[in-house]
């Protein structure tokens, strides 16, 4: 804790944060702990930084990996053969059941320098698996969607704690005061909700700013900053009278900072009403690059606008953008309990987004220090359910990630031969967690906050780094 | 044989050294416990004397000496008293949440006589108002809300009982003891009337309010995840320690064995707190009304009439059987409004098509097979092509081995309700559907309906899904069974069924009178129960479930128990020892009950406690800037029947209360020693009744409740209102005594920007636009009175004239005044209390 802490002096930091987004909560400014809790300065981090920032693409409803990344010649040869498989929901838990295996859908080829099997679901980002580290061996919490989304965005199932992008807003501050350091581009309200972008009991500041709503990306946007039901005149007025009260107001009330910080918060508001509009105006992006992202498509369009918001937050300096390929229903997208072929629809709603989002990044050299997340709250099962979907699967699945300094073109960890079951190199989802952090140079265990007497951390008492994803 | 004597002997030793090291080390644990008690936390509360001051005229209370006392030694003076415009608002806004009216204000101004804030104070203190504020504040740290929030956000719809029942507890100054025993046991209390059963009983609502995620698979983990957050909250709440971090090793700071964790959280698994289940549930407990025999009596009535109409359906059924036998099943394209097949459903669980039993819609209907109940469910996903109301529908083919209980949800716009069928009886529209109501549905592509087989038996059966536009039905004005069919296909035969309709609409209108003459509804609180099985609880090692522990009996905080007494509880068999540990919690001897309420209340009316940390009296929470002070006004509240009011009342009169808040003092920068009082940033709550108050949405004099005010909001923990979030409003998972008090732009760009703000504005300001009596001058004053409770300063008078010479130029007319009026509630003394 101590080593986030510093010696800035009190005003000094008003100084330099008072013209911040999420600036000050000055109540709290008595300590130097409370300083950098409370601000969104920029802060270095304790050991070599990899990675600046984050940009999570979530793939809600769990993937299946033996479809997609996760290549099994042996699930192809025994496709139809009856297996035993001991439950783990709660009727089933721990009962042994026959079930069917189902091999994969899709065939399977290799790509790139490093020879990486992808299936055809995924042709696009199959053209960057050299940018790519795949981890096929993870395993993670929870049975049921919200549980396990809650866990991989929180480390916990069940118990309120912060967001990881929360956690890493509060770590390190954002680059740029006149954003939020921690944004979510529709996200959706159920599986978790607000809470897999909630501050939880850290400082509020570090709360991610949602835009928008699932499904519907025209909608994100930062709220407030445009106001249709006056014109600029009248807005012109009114703030000039409202400042000119203010200093009237903290003018009798001499050396009170609260009052300080709210007049310069007023002045950033201003600012931002200018420019902030201009983050999510996907119109100044050239044709080229929106065609890039698959935004001239209608069955790419929208999450091709997700995916080039990403690149335009990150871009200015946003520390932790997440992506959500998600929806509002009770069977999240990639929920296939039946018809997996419809598998084919989410790819394709997604490849072409995600690829050219990682070539755009690349091209503008943003790669080298954003680290890129793919994947979902679990993977899917190697057995058949109703015939022809897949079920829930926390004990083997895969992700992949790219950038940050990641070691490309790498498969870490594999699951049984089937793809039933993460077993060698095994990664949990807190491990997961443990390895992003030092991907931006913090450490998952001195990374605390202490709240009602207890340092919490988002890894709890787990987590192990994966040093082999670094070279 | 003699070795082997021996052999015993030695063991024998061993068994016995192994015993006594055993007894040694729990002794020295409970020894290193003892020695705690001398943190100053755990002592007992003890009497001081009111220390002697120099500035003997200053004081008006001992709460005013002991503040004195302190700056004297420290040479600081204490802020003059605020001026009574200042000081007016900041009691209505502490006691009452709401600004003083122009007219109060006047009144108290003008009211030279000396006890003229005393007066205010009484007046407000017996305002129906004075629960709302304070209850919300006892709301913050029972993390109350309307939702689960999380995985699977399940409404509360009787949540709001527990809240109307904790802001009638502070309006009635009940005794905060008696308020701590409903909460944790108001089941187990004995009472003389109903309305006192009732009482007690939505009290337990505090324990069952917590944020769970019921769909946790691990049945087990849930429990005990139940068990960690009641007491943890508890701990937090009542204790200001914090239990829970003894969950898997003993306290790291703070002197709770994880022996204490277990022995307390044996009580809590010894109530029941689940309703099992796929995705689990909380309970729900009946109220008494004195309903009891009348609607039992209504219920064999309506159960003989039920009887009646089914023979009369029979009939129609036969009808329509005629039909059903050349024609196995519906078309659905046939049908009338929006119809989803099991076709197009989503499937979770193993389900089976089949067209055996005649009386579906399309080719099929699935089946669970009546195996693995509770994990199958199907998932009807519609595309609603206008907002409105729908009846909705659902199919089934009927008969003897079906589930007579298949609980199906209805997902609409304003949360999820659930339903059950009974798929053995006749499906009673066209031979296929049954209505589970009408309901408000959005515009846009949703779930709308889940069938799941959890508490069935035999085999649940799932079809198709119909919703039924309300607004169509009402336009063609046709409200018979014909609705239902389209007359080119003539499914039915309409003449047929006429007589049939008419016996069913007899029948029903018998039914729909006495429904109207019927006793009312039962009404329900959230609570808990004594669970079935109760018993002490083993030790979790490394606070995993499956890692058993020695058991620990039932009991309570060594630390904070009395020396002379045990911490160990005497329950009776059967019971969870709830009501014990309710009267530990609540006993004046608990050192730590007493002191962090006081200190909650010192924390409301100073923006900062005497101890800064409200919910953590441990040793990682703050050191109380005036333990002899805190320990007065403890052992006040115990010598006063616990009564909140009293020590309100007694705290406002003070002179400590009433400083300014603008005095500012090197030596007390923070104001640490309370030489001043606080300037404080108004809550979430505050800023909208504020708003809302000009307006007239609400109003003080109004005695009924304000249902406007911002605590009767409808909590959803997964969608909190946006102005309370850019204003701090509280996590309601987590119990907090003390609010964030951020200062962001995203609260800048809501007072400028957002609709909620300027459409008030626009109301007040098209009122003083129509007084057409009014000078330009006149309307700013008024503006400023109403916004601000005061006339503009001379400087902010001349600003505002300025600013409506520039705009009415432009001929704006009342939009200038509103521009007035938006920018007075986005100023600094409008969001700021002095």
């Amino acid at each position: 804790m101590n080593k986030y802490a510093s010696d800035l002096s009190r005003r000094n930091l008003l100084k330099s944060v008072a013209c911040g987004f999420g600036s000050l909560a000055l109540s709290g400014l008595q300590q130097a702990n409370a300083l950098y809790s409370n601000s969104l300065l920029a802060r270095t981090a304790l050991f070599p930084q990899r990675a600046k920032r984050v940009i999570f693409i979530f793939m809600a409803g769990g993937p299946s990996h033996v479809d997609t990344f996760d290549y099994k010649p042996e699930l192809l040869a025994n496709d139809g053969k009856k297996i035993d498989f001991v439950g783990v929901r709660t009727n089933t838990f721990g009962k042994a059941s026959k079930r069917t295996l189902m091999k994969p859908l899709w065939d399977f080829k290799q790509y790139g320098e490093c020879g990486k099997h992808v299936s055809s679901l995924f042709p696009n980002i199959a053209k960057h698996v050299d940018d790519l580290a795949f981890v096929h061996s993870m395993h993670t919490e929870g049975v049921a969607h919200g549980p396990s989304t809650l866990f991989m965005h929180t480390g916990a199932t069940n118990l309120v704690r912060p967001s990881m992008g929360s956690w890493i807003s509060y770590g390190l501050g954002t680059e740029n005061q006149n954003l939020p350091a921690f944004v979510t581009i529709s996200p959706s309200s159920s599986k978790g909700g607000p809470r897999n972008y909630g501050n939880a009991f850290l400082p509020s500041i570090h709360q991610g700013t949602a835009l928008g709503r699932a499904g519907n990306v025209a909608d994100a946007k930062i709220r407030n900053v445009e106001n249709p039901m006056l014109n600029s005149e009248q807005k012109k007025n009114r703030f000039n009278l409202l400042q000119g009260l203010n200093a009237v107001q903290s003018d009798s009330l001499s050396n009170d900072d609260n009052f300080e910080a709210t007049i310069q918060n007023y002045e950033l508001a201003w600012r931002m009403q200018m420019e902030a509009p201009e983050l999510t105006d996907l119109t100044q992006e050239s044709k080229l690059t929106q065609r890039i992202y698959g935004i001239d498509q209608k069955e790419t369009e929208d999450f091709g606008k997700q995916c080039l918001l990403a690149r335009r937050m990150v871009e200015r300096g946003v520390r932790f953008v997440s992506i959500n390929y998600s929806d509002e229903s009770a069977n999240p997208r990639w929920d296939q309990h039946s018809n997996l072929p419809k598998h084919s629809v989410h790819a394709r709603a997604t490849d072409k987004p995600v690829a050219g989002l990682l070539q755009d990044l690349k091209a503008r050299g943003l790669l080298e220090d954003t680290l890129v997340w793919w994947g979902g709250e679990f993977g899917r099962t190697s057995f058949s359910q109703n015939k022809d979907g897949r079920d829930h699967n926390p004990r083997g699945f895969t992700i992949f990630l790219a950038g940050g300094g990641i070691t490309p073109g790498v498969s870490h960890g594999s699951t049984d031969e089937i793809g039933g079951v993460a077993v060698d190199k095994c990664v949990h989802m807190h491990d997961l967690h443990a390895t992003i952090l030092h991907a931006l140079g913090l450490d998952h265990e001195k990374l605390t906050y202490r709240h009602s007497g207890r340092d919490f951390r988002l890894t709890d008492v787990h987590g192990r780094v994966i040093k082999e994803l670094f070279s | 044989m003699v070795r082997f004597k021996s052999a015993m002997y030695f063991l024998s030793r061993i068994v016995i050294l192994f015993w006594i090291f055993r007894f040694v080390c729990l002794n020295f644990n409970l020894e290193a416990e003892v020695k705690e008690r001398n943190f100053w936390a755990f002592k007992p509360i003890k009497h001081h004397m009111v220390p002697t001051v120099e500035d003997e005229t200053w004081s008006t209370d001992p709460i005013d000496s002991f503040i004195l006392a302190k700056l004297e030694a420290k040479k600081i003076n204490p802020a003059p008293v605020a001026d009574k415009h200042t000081l007016l608002r900041r009691v209505y806004f502490d006691l009452i949440g709401l600004p003083p009216s122009p007219s109060q204000i006047d009144e108290f101004i003008s009211d030279h006589s000396s006890n003229a804030y005393s007066k205010v104070v009484e007046k407000l203190l017996a305002s129906r108002r004075f629960g709302e504020r304070w209850g919300r504040h006892w709301l913050d740290v029972a993390r109350y809300a309307d939702t689960t929030g999380g995985g699977r956000n399940n409404p509360f719809p009787n949540a709001s009982r527990y809240r109307d029942y904790v802001i009638n507890s502070f309006n009635q100054d009940k005794p905060f003891d008696r308020f701590i025993m409903e909460q944790i046991a108001g089941d187990l209390l004995p009472s003389k009337s109903e309305l006192e059963y009732n009482e007690n009983l939505t009290g337990t609502g505090f324990l069952a309010l917590g944020p769970h995620n019921y769909e946790l698979q691990d049945k087990e983990l849930l429990r005990m995840e139940v068990v960690d957050e009641q007491l943890s909250t508890v701990g937090q709440a009542f204790l200001g320690v914090t239990i829970g971090c003894a969950r898997c090793h003993d306290h790291p700071f703070d002197p709770i064995s994880i022996q204490d964790y277990y022995s307390m959280a044996g009580i809590f698994r010894s109530t029941n707190s689940l309703v099992p289940g796929n995705v689990a549930s909380f309970h729900e407990r009946e109220l008494r009304d004195g309903y009891k025999v009348a609607r039992e009596k209504h219920d064999e009535t309506l159960t003989s009439l039920q009887e009646d109409l089914k023979k009369a359906m029979a009939v129609i059924k036969a009808a329509g059987g005629e039909i059903n036998r050349k024609q196995r099943s519906v078309d659905p394209l046939t049908l009338k409004g929006i119809v989803i097949d099991d076709t197009q459903a989503i499937l979770e669980g193993e389900w089976v098509s089949s067209s055996h039993t005649s009386g579906f819609v399309g080719k099929q209907y699935l089946h669970d097979n009546a195996k693995e109940k509770g994990s199958k469910s199907i998932s009807f996903k519609a595309n609603i092509p206008v907002k409105g109301e729908y009846e909705v529908q659902v199919s089934y083919s009927h008969g003897k081995n079906r589930s007579m209980k298949v609980p199906v949800t209805v997902m609409h716009a304003n949360g999820e309700q659930k339903v059950y069928i009974d798929q053995t009886k006749p499906p009673s529209i066209l031979g296929v559907f049954t209505s589970l109501g009408i309901f408000t549905f959005d515009q846009r592509e949703s779930d709308v309906v889940q069938i799941t087989t959890e508490g069935t038996i035999r085999h649940v059966i799932a079809d198709a899904v119909r919703l039924v536009s309300i607004k169509e039905q009402k336009q063609t004005n046709v409200i018979s069974l014909d609705q239902y069919i389209d007359p080119e296909k003539g499914l039915l035969s309409k003449e047929r069924l006429k007589n049939a309709e008419r016996q069913v609409k007899k029948l029903k209108q018998e039914m729909e009178d006495l429904k109207k003459n019927a006793p009312p509804k039962v009404q329900k609180v959230m609570s808990v129960r004594e669970h079935k099985n109760t018993s002490d609880s083993m030790v979790h090692l490394r606070g995993e479930i499956r890692s058993p522990g020695s058991v620990v009996p039932r009991g309570f905080l060594v630390v904070a128990t009395p020396k002379n007494r045990s911490s160990f509880a005497k329950i009776p068999d059967g019971a969870s020892g709830r009501l014990q540990l309710a009267k530990w919690v609540a006993s004046s001897d608990n050192p730590l009950t007493a002191r962090v309420f006081v200190n909650r209340i010192w924390h409301h009316l100073f923006g900062q406690g005497i101890v800064r940390s409200t919910d953590n009296f441990g040793k990682m929470g703050d050191r109380p800037s005036h333990p002899k002070l805190l320990d007065y006004l403890a052992q006040f509240f115990i010598q006063n029947k616990w009564s909140v009011k009293l020590l309100i009342q007694k705290v406002v009169l003070t002179k400590t209360y009433k400083m300014s808040s603008s005095q500012y003092s090197k030596k007390d920068s923070n104001n640490e020693l309370f030489s001043r009082q606080n300037r404080r940033r108004l809550q979430a709550e505050a800023i909208r009744d504020a708003i809302l108050l000009t307006t007239g949405k609400i109003s003080f004099e109004n005695s009924e409740i304000n249902e406007n005010r911002s605590l009767f909001k409808k909590i959803d923990r997964n969608e909190i209102p946006e102005i309370f979030d850019v204003f701090d409003y509280p996590n309601p998972g987590l119990v907090t005594g003390k609010r964030n008090t951020s200062i962001v732009p995203t609260q800048a760009l809501f007072m400028m920007n957002n609709e909620f703000v300027i459409k008030h504005a626009g109301l007040v300001g098209e009122k003083i636009h129509a007084d057409k009596n009014l000078g330009t001058e006149q309307k700013i004053k008024l503006a400023f009175l109403t916004c601000l409770g005061r006339e503009p300063h001379e400087k902010e008078r001349k600003l505002a004239v300025e600013y409506l010479k520039r705009s009415t130029n432009k001929k704006e007319g009342s939009i200038a005044i509103d521009g007035l009026v938006h920018s007075l509630f986005a100023c600094l003394d409008f969001r700021y209390l002095n």
